[in-house]
C-alpha cells in the first residue's frame, strides 16, 4: 500500500515542523549534502492538532549560523518534501557542517558528527578496505574465524558497498569458548598478539577492542572488532546481540563481497542479519535504533563492560587541545609535592590522571624522573613530544584504573624501580567507579609501599550549577571516606586540609565564581 | 438464616484471598528483586576473574621462569600491550 506523504510546514533555528500519518525515514540536507536522518513519529512530539515537532539536534545546534539551501526528502524514495534557501542566526556564509579538520561531517546513527562514507570518493574509501583487509588478515593468523559485522556487513550483503550514512568498519568473530570468562581471556590474549604484530589498540570492554591502523594519508582509522561466543545456543556478539542461534549459519564461513573486494562472511548472511537488524534488514535506515533487550543488555553489561567509562569523553575534552601547549604553571599539590620531597628526592613520582601533563612537565625540569599516566592518551600528547626533545627524564602512557589487570601489571613494573616513588593524583579519585576507586586504592598501595607517598586531591564539595565540576566529571567526595578506603591497605594520613575556592578567590580580589571545596592530603606507606 | 448469612461470609472469603493473592504478589516481586541481584552479583565476578587469570598467566608465570632481566622484559610487554 503506498504511504501518505509527509508535509514539513516550517523549518526555523529551533528545528522542523511537520505532520504526516507514518512513520517514514527523512533525511534532512544542507547545500545538497545530508546531513541528519530521522523517523517522523518516532523521534518527533505531537503538538496542536496533527502537527509535530522535532528539534535540531544538538551537535548540529552550533553550525547553525549562516545560509543553505535546506532540503528535506523522504529516504526510501527521495520524494521531496522541502526545499528552500534559509538563513539561520547572523552569519553570512554558506553553513558547512565541518569537522576541525575541515572535512564534511554529518550525523551518524548515534546521533554523532563523523565523516560518513557519502561524502567519500571511491578513492578515499580504498584505505579504509585495505585497513579492513589487514585487520582480518592479522586474526585469520592467529586462527579466529573473522568477517565483517554490523554496519559493514549489512552494506556489503546488501549493496555490495560501504553505506552512505556509516562511519566505521566493524568485525566480529566467533570465539571457540562458550563461557564469559574465557570469552574475555581470549580477546585479552588476541589484543596482546596483535600488539606484538604492531597495532595499536584501545579495549572497550572484556570482548571488544579497536585496532587502530594508520592510513597512508597520515590518518588514524579505528576499526571496531566485537567478541562473540554461541552458549545455551544464543548467539552472543558484543554490541547489541544475544538471540537463539546455530553454529552452522555462521561455520564455516563463506564469502561476501565489499566495494569489489570478497571477504568473509557468516554462512547464512540472512539469518545473521535478521538477528542484527530484525526482518526488515533489507530497507536502508540511516536513523536505525537498535531494540535490544533489557535482559541482553544486562548481561553484557556484567559480563563484559564497566572498563571503559567516560574515556570517550575524556578524549573529546582534550581532542581540541591535543596540539596545543598546557599552561605552564604548577597546581598548588604539585608545588607542595616538591617543597616536601626536595630534600630527599625520590627515585620516581608519577603523575597518576595527568591530564595534559603540565604537573608532570614541571617536576621533571627540577630534576625529577617522572611517569605521567592517564586514562586517555591524547591530553599528553604535546608535552610527551617536547619531553623527548628536551631530554627531560619524563615518561608517559596510558593506563586504565578500571581495569584491574592494569593496575597490577603497572603497579609491579612501577614497584620494580628501585628506592622511593611518589604519586601525585589531583582530581582522579573522585572521578571513578567503586571499581576504579579500589583500584586506585590498591595501585597506590603498590607504588609507595617501602616508604612512599600519595599526594591526593579531590573535590569534597560542588554546587550543581558548577560548570567545571561537571565538565571534569567529578563527583564531590566526603574526606572521611576516602581516607577510610585508601588507608584500609596500611597507609597513614600525614597531612590534611580543606580549602574553599570562594574564600581562596575572595582573598585575591577575584571574581568567587561557584562555591566549591577541595581537599588535599598525604598519605604514606611503610 | 444459614443461607441469609453465606453470602457475606463468602465476601469475606474472597476478600481475604485477594488480600492473600496480594501479599503473595509482593512477596514474589521482591524475591525476583532479590534473585536478580544475586544473578547480577555472579555475572559481575566473570570480568574480574579473567583479568586475574590474565595476569597470572601472561604476567606471573612468565616472571617466575624468567631471570631479573626477563621479569623486566615481561613487565614491559606486557604493560605496554595494554590499551
Amino acid at each position: 500500500m503506498p504511504r501518505s506523504a509527509a508535509t514539513v510546514h516550517k523549518v526555523d533555528p529551533a528545528g522542523l515542523e511537520l505532520s504526516g500519518p507514518d512513520d517514514i525515514v527523512l533525511d534532512v540536507f544542507f547545500d545538497a549534502r545530508r546531513i541528519w536522518s530521522f523517523w517522523l513519529l518516532r523521534d518527533s512530539s505531537e503538538t496542536a492538532g496533527s502537527r509535530r515537532t522535532i528539534a535540531w539536534p544538538r551537535a548540529l545546534r552550533r553550525f547553525l549560523d549562516g545560509t543553505t539551501k535546506l532540503t528535506v526528502r523522504e529516504h526510501l524514495d527521495g520524494r521531496l518534501l522541502f526545499e528552500q534557501e534559509l538563513t539561520f542566526g547572523s552569519g553570512t556564509g554558506r553553513i558547512a557542517v565541518e569537522n576541525a579538520q575541515g572535512k564534511p561531517v554529518g550525523l551518524d546513527k548515534s546521533g554523532r558528527l563523523q565523516m560518513t562514507f557519502d561524502t567519500r570518493t571511491e578513492a578515499q574509501a580504498a584505505p579504509l578496505l585495505d585497513s579492513i583487509e589487514l585487520v582480518l588478515a592479522a586474526l585469520q593468523k592467529l586462527g579466529i574465524d573473522v568477517f565483517p559485522a554490523y554496519g559493514t556487513l549489512l552494506g556489503a550483503v546488501r549493496d555490495g558497498a560501504l553505506i552512505g550514512h556509516d562511519s566505521d568498519a566493524d568485525l566480529g568473530y566467533l570465539s571457540r569458548h562458550t563461557h564469559p570468562v574465557d570469552v574475555i581471556l581470549e580477546s585479552f590474549e588476541l589484543q596482546r598478539q596483535l600488539a606484538r604484530q604492531g597495532f595499536q589498540i584501545v579495549r572497550y570492554s572484556g570482548a571488544a577492542f579497536k585496532v587502530l591502523v594508520t592510513e597512508p594519508d597520515g590518518n588514524k582509522r579505528g576499526l571496531d572488532v566485537f567478541g562473540g561466543f554461541l552458549a545455551d545456543g544464543h548467539l552472543v556478539l558484543m554490541g547489541e546481540i544475544r538471540t537463539p542461534f546455530r553454529r552452522e549459519w555462521i561455520l564455516p564461513l563463506g564469502t561476501t563481497t565489499l566495494e569489489g573486494r570478497t571477504l568473509p562472511a557468516p554462512a547464512d548472511t540472512d539469518r545473521f542479519l535478521t538477528a542484527t537488524y530484525g526482518e526488515s534488514w533489507r530497507v536502508p535506515d540511516p536513523a536505525f535504533r537498535f531494540d535490544v533487550p533489557r535482559s541482553t543488555t544486562d548481561r553484557l553489561n556484567d559480563w563484559f563492560r564497566g572498563t571503559n567509562v567516560h574515556r570517550a569523553d575524556w578524549d573529546r575534552r582534550y581532542q581540541p587541545v591535543r596540539h596545543q601547549r598546557p599552561r605552564i604553571k604548577p597546581d598548588v599539590l604539585a608545588k607542595r609535592l616538591y617543597r616536601d620531597e626536595s630534600a630527599a628526592p625520590p627515585d620516581l613520582v608519577v603523575d597518576l590522571g595527568c591530564g595534559r601533563g603540565a604537573n608532570a612537565r614541571w617536576l621533571a625540569r627540577r630534576g625529577l624522573r617522572t611517569l605521567g599516566l592517564d586514562f586517555s592518551a591524547r591530553g599528553y600528547e604535546f608535552v610527551e613530544r617536547g619531553a623527548r626533545q628536551q631530554q627531560l627524564p619524563l615518561e608517559f602512557a596510558s593506563m586504565n584504573l578500571l581495569e584491574m589487570r592494569q593496575v597490577l601489571g603497572w603497579g609491579t613494573r612501577i614497584a620494580r624501580v628501585p628506592g622511593r616513588r611518589v604519586v601525585l593524583a589531583r582530581h582522579v579519585f573522585e572521578t571513578l567507579t567503586p571499581r576504579g576507586r579500589d583500584n586506585f586504592g590498591r595501585f597506590c598501595q603498590m607504588v609507595c609501599s617501602g616508604g612512599g607517598s600519595l599526594y591526593l586531591e579531590f573535590l569534597s564539595s560542588a554546587e550543581p550549577e558548577d560548570n567545571w565540576a561537571r565538565r571534569s566529571m567529578l563527583v564531590p567526595l566526603d574526606p572521611g571516606e576516602v581516607e577510610a578506603a585508601l588507608t584500609a591497605g596500611g597507609g597513614k594520613v600525614q597531612w590534611s586540609s580543606s580549602v574553599a575556592s570562594r574564600q581562596r578567590a575572595e582573598r585575591r580580589g577575584h571574581d568567587p565564581g561557584p562555591r566549591r571545596t577541595t581537599h588535599r592530603m598525604v598519605i604514606s606507606w611503610q | 438464616m444459614a443461607v441469609k448469612d453465606s453470602a457475606p461470609v463468602r465476601k469475606v472469603g474472597e476478600r481475604l484471598d485477594l488480600l492473600r493473592t496480594r501479599k503473595r504478589t509482593r512477596d514474589l516481586s521482591a524475591r525476583v528483586a532479590e534473585l536478580e541481584d544475586q544473578v547480577r552479583e555472579c555475572r559481575l565476578h566473570h570480568h574480574r576473574t579473567a583479568e586475574l587469570v590474565d595476569v597470572v598467566t601472561a604476567l606471573l608465570v612468565p616472571i617466575a621462569r624468567g631471570d631479573q632481566e626477563e621479569v623486566d622484559r615481561v613487565l614491559r610487554d606486557y604493560t605496554d600491550g595494554l590499551g
